[in-house]
């Protein structure tokens, strides 16, 4: 009854999650979860083709960028002009191009504001909360913060001079957060269009909006007023991308999904306060007007330097943040084939640069370099640039040189955030005010070279390998989570770093989750679902179902086929087939496309033994076994009180069923098996002969899927010897009974089965362990375990600071004499 | 209409999970219905110190760790459909890998409809997330508690498929 409930219920789940389907079982209750994914994916075409690589046709626009900027560092303020080539290298006219005007998300009327809930998840969060029984509603300070904030300054782009190259005004309509500008004329297939305009807007403060870019202030600086610590991103109208599958990507900017564009060439110039400094994505160009000769020998000493140069020291930083001035520079930068462009500017930062000696053709020196304030200490100084450098060795062996010439770590309010060759990084020390010293926890410092893996790891995917964040989070968070596991455990495996397949199965298990295959903006909750569930898949399908041999060429495969390209699920899916020569369909499926969790049970173990047929030794052993049956209750109780039967007291009664019990051969008997004996083909004869002379042991393993997601079954199988052999039936083993199945193993005669374990590694993320063994044991729970034995955990101890801590003397209990 | 204040840090680091694990889950063995709650240490971290207005370590200081756990113990509560608190005594609490775990046991058995509350740090992260699962044979009813909804009726599916008592 159970099992018919439970099967009904998968199969509702199945005709839930995929209502197109075209093709659908109407009767009974077979699920085919091998079923192919091409009635799911697009079908292949000129521009990507069946094997997920781009296809004969395959096109991509390109957009190179001319901007000059100031930052108004009193009024916080940006002020630009730019400057478009758009290339339209698509087969298609063009009659108007469309812009991202992601600051306008965070005008009050806009889209993503409008649609925030009360009481809601909103935005990165709820911050309200509904009247409820005798509790009125709630508003955080936080969202007050933000209300305030948006009260008192102006937010949203301020475009203007939307013109061509001829100084004539363009038509534009602008939309939410995009901006469409009507062409005079549509622009052909291979033609070049060049338009530039004017935009400012204020820069947010990012502790009180949240916008993965904007200031933040520090009031405690000794400069008059403070200082503040500029990241500037999404910060200048960015032509939308235009696909071959999605046309203009022109869905709005609520939030969530993040960005896709299109690669180009900058050339940037920032005019900023003479005493900052400018970290930025691209090539400085005019070092000697900007830097001073120290500066510039210093980082030339860090191209082949052991360990990072401080380019700005400390104790120049701390002299630099004292004061400030009215006199300005200009940092002028240059990026050739990037997707995006962000920069950061403060007169806090110290930085410091090593050179990473990758060789190679495409880029045979990085410059590895990291900015942080002296709130970021030792943590930043040890360990950014060292973890940059570490990202980059690890990414490339998996995927292509890196290309860029710098490479870079910054810090500041942003807690992680990734663009082309620049990263921001929020982890700091603990200051300390009895003594000023500044110290991490151990926590701190895996949480810092941690996210610096991750962000710089994002500047292979998705800022090279371009897949679109507004609709799929897990194309570049799932590769990345999983991939920064690997740097980490490279970089010290006693950290636990990456993920394991136990940690997802708490949300997999659940009923409050939804597919990974789900745009960016209706993900329930992004951290389980675009991360740690996919970056688990990666980690499954390398480490158990493929082999790192051919994951990793499949995986290089794929990065290398969409290096400066725009792939989308369908081809990583593909190509991951294609280059590995492995189904993987069912696992796509199962894994991406549907909420099924990995729960596979054995059941039962049963034994087989082969049958002679020559009745004089079957039916003995079937009397024997008879034999060692346990005898019947009620007769032994009538024996313990002596009671006496009828046979035993009429002894001299007596027959043949006396002598001869049912498991005596008759001579009929013999007659059958010498008639058996005599059909039988050599052939036959030969098989059967030696398997009874070889006489091994038969074993019959029932499995039952109950999660529903089809998995291989891996198999620990110990004998009564002592020894122990592993098992790996691939998932197909379920292809035509997905939620029942039974597995024949043959041993050798004296190798007897003891016990199975499934998945005793943990390694398929399967959320029960109680029924992967057989004869069944009793598992003791985590708190079992915890009570048994109290784990002393020491690398959570500040001893930075403890060590520092004097001495106490105890104090001394006395005794009476 | 009067509505009144959430008091929430400003968070600088906005790199944490903000999202943590409850296991609810009865065992046979013991004849007990066991409680683990699993914190990413990170978060706990920067979340305790932010719940106690000062830096705290999760480290070997017991002293911390104990206040750790009573403060998660206190933000959970699970209580029948009437509004009758359920009683969860205390087992312990541990670091292991990422995570810090604190342990509850509830004596009775659990009746099949119930409220479920969790609060830890959803006074100082609006977006922070409690997920509590009720894992009984053959299904999982999951709660996920946010600042908006703190607390959910649910009914435990297969509920009577396991007696305890």
């Amino acid at each position: 009854m159970i099992r018919k409930t439970y099967i009904l219920i998968i199969l509702l789940c199945s005709l839930t999650v995929n209502p197109a389907s075209a093709v659908q079982q109407t009767k009974g209750n077979y699920v085919d979860k091998f079923r192919q994914l091409d009635e799911i994916l697009p079908t292949p075409n000129a521009y990507r083709n069946a094997a997920g690589e781009p296809g004969h046709s395959y096109w991509q626009q390109q957009v190179d960028y001319k901007i000059k900027v100031k930052l108004d560092e009193q009024k916080r303020r940006v002020n630009g002009s730019l400057t478009i080539s758009y290339h339209n290298q698509s087969p298609y006219e063009l009659k108007y191009l469309w812009l991202q005007l992601d600051q306008n998300r965070f005008k009050s009327d806009s889209f993503a504001e409008k649609t925030v809930a009360f009481g809601g998840i909103g935005r990165r969060g709820p911050n309200t909360v509904h009247a409820k029984d005798d509790k009125p509603a709630q508003i955080s300070l936080n969202e007050l913060r933000r209300q305030q904030f948006y009260d008192d300054v102006e937010l949203g782009y301020e475009i203007s001079e939307v013109q061509d190259s001829g100084g004539l005004g363009l038509p534009f309509v602008i939309n939410g957060s995009q901006m469409r500008v009507d062409l005079p004329e549509a622009l052909v297939s291979g033609g070049k269009y060049e338009f530039s305009l004017q935009f400012a807007y204020n820069i947010l403060e990012e502790n009180a909006v949240r916008a993965r870019s904007g200031y933040e202030h520090f009031p405690d600086d000794e400069r008059k007023g403070g200082n503040d610590i500029f990241l500037i991103a999404q910060w200048f109208p960015r032509m939308a991308a235009y696909s071959d599958y999605e046309a203009w990507h022109n869905k709005e900017f609520l939030g969530s999904g993040e960005f896709t564009l299109e690669f180009g060439d900058y050339d940037v110039e920032m005019t900023v306060p003479a005493d900052h400094i400018v970290a930025s994505t691209g090539e400085l160009q005019n070092a000697d007007q900007v830097l001073t000769a120290v500066q510039r020998a210093r980082l030339k000493e860090a191209e082949t330097a052991q360990r990072p140069v401080m380019i700005v020291s400390e104790e120049e930083a701390l002299e630099n943040e004292k004061s400030g001035t009215s006199d300005e520079k200009t940092w002028r930068f240059k990026a050739k084939n990037v997707r995006d462009f962000a920069w950061a500017s403060s007169r806090k930062f110290i930085w410091d640069a090593k050179g990473y000696q990758q060789g190679g053709v495409d880029q045979e020196m990085v410059m590895a370099m990291s900015y942080y304030p002296k709130e970021g200490g030792d943590l930043w100084k040890k360990y950014s640039t060292e973890s940059v450098i570490h990202t980059m060795e690890v990414y490339s062996r998996f995927t292509f040189d890196y290309p860029y010439p710098v490479s870079i770590s910054v810090n500041g309010p942003v807690g992680g955030m990734e663009y082309p060759m620049i990263t921001f990084n929020g982890p700091r020390t603990i200051w300390h005010e009895e003594d000023g010293s500044r110290t991490y926890t151990l926590a701190e410092k895996r949480f810092l070279i941690g996210v610096v893996i991750h962000e710089i790891g994002h500047i292979y995917f998705p800022m090279i390998v371009n897949s679109d964040e507004r609709q799929w989070t897990w194309m570049d968070e799932g590769l990345n989570s999983f991939l920064d596991g690997v740097a980490g455990r490279e970089w010290d495996p006693t950290i636990p770093w990456g993920v394991e397949p136990r940690d997802i199965i708490d949300y997999m298990k659940s009923d409050v989750q939804v597919p990974v295959m789900t745009q960016s903006d209706s993900v329930l909750r992004l951290g389980p679902n675009a991360y740690t569930k996919p970056a688990v898949a990666f980690n499954i399908l390398r480490e158990v179902i493929m082999g790192r041999e051919l994951f990793d060429f499949a995986f290089k495969e794929y990065a290398v086929r969409w290096r400066y390209k725009r792939p989308t699920p369908t081809d990583f899916f593909r190509t991951m087939e294609e280059a590995s020569g492995i189904d993987l369909d069912w696992f796509w499926h199962g894994w991406f496309y549907t909420t099924d969790h990995v729960d596979i049970s054995i059941d039962k173990v049963y034994q087989l033994r082969l049958d002679t047929m020559d009745p004089d030794i079957d039916l003995d052993r079937r009397r024997k076994e008879h034999e060692a049956e346990p005898g019947s209750l009620f007769v032994s109780r009538n024996q313990q009180e002596r009671i006496k039967t009828w046979v035993e007291l009429n002894k001299d009664v007596k027959d043949f069923h006396d002598e001869n019990d049912r498991f005596t051969p008759s001579n009929k008997d013999r007659s059958k098996y010498q008639e058996f004996l005599a059909k039988l083909e050599p052939i036959e004869k030969a098989v059967m002969n030696r398997a009874l002379d070889e006489d091994k042991n038969y074993y019959v393993m029932n499995f039952s899927n109950i999660g529903g997601l089809v998995m291989p079954i891996l198999l620990s199988l110990t004998y009564q010897d002592g020894s122990v052999e592993s098992l790996h039936i691939p998932a197909e083993i379920w292809r035509k009974s997905p939620f029942e199945v039974s597995k024949l193993l043959v041993t050798k005669k004296n190798k007897k089965l003891k016990s199975v374990v499934v998945d005793a590694g943990w390694e398929t993320a399967d959320v029960d362990v109680e029924n992967n063994h057989y004869p069944r044991q009793i598992i003791p729970s985590r708190i079992e375990m915890f009570k048994k034995e109290k784990d002393k955990r020491l690398e959570y101890k500040d001893l930075m600071h403890d060590i520092k801590t004097p001495i106490k003397k105890p104090k001394v209990k006395k005794y009476k004499k | 209409m009067f509505f009144s204040l959430l008091l929430f840090l400003t968070t600088g680091l906005s790199h944490q999970q903000k999202e943590a694990y409850t296991v609810v889950k009865p065992n046979k063995n013991t004849g007990k219905t066991e409680v683990i709650h699993r914190f990413y240490l990170h978060d706990a971290e920067h979340g305790f110190t932010a719940v106690m207005g000062k830096n705290v370590v999760l480290n070997e200081n017991k002293e911390i760790q104990r206040l750790f756990a009573d403060y998660v113990i206190k933000s959970f509560q699970i209580s029948d459909s009437n509004g009758s608190l359920i009683t969860a005594n205390t087992v312990g609490h541990e670091i292991e890998g990422r995570y810090i775990w604190v342990y509850q046991e509830i004596a009775n058995k659990l009746p099949c409809q119930l409220q479920v509350k969790m609060t830890a740090f959803h006074e100082i992260w609006a977006e922070h997330i409690n997920q509590v699962n009720f894992e009984w044979p053959n299904g999982v009813k999951a709660a996920r508690l946010t600042l908006t909804e703190a607390q959910q009726q649910l009914q435990i599916y297969n509920c009577d498929s396991i007696n305890l008592n």
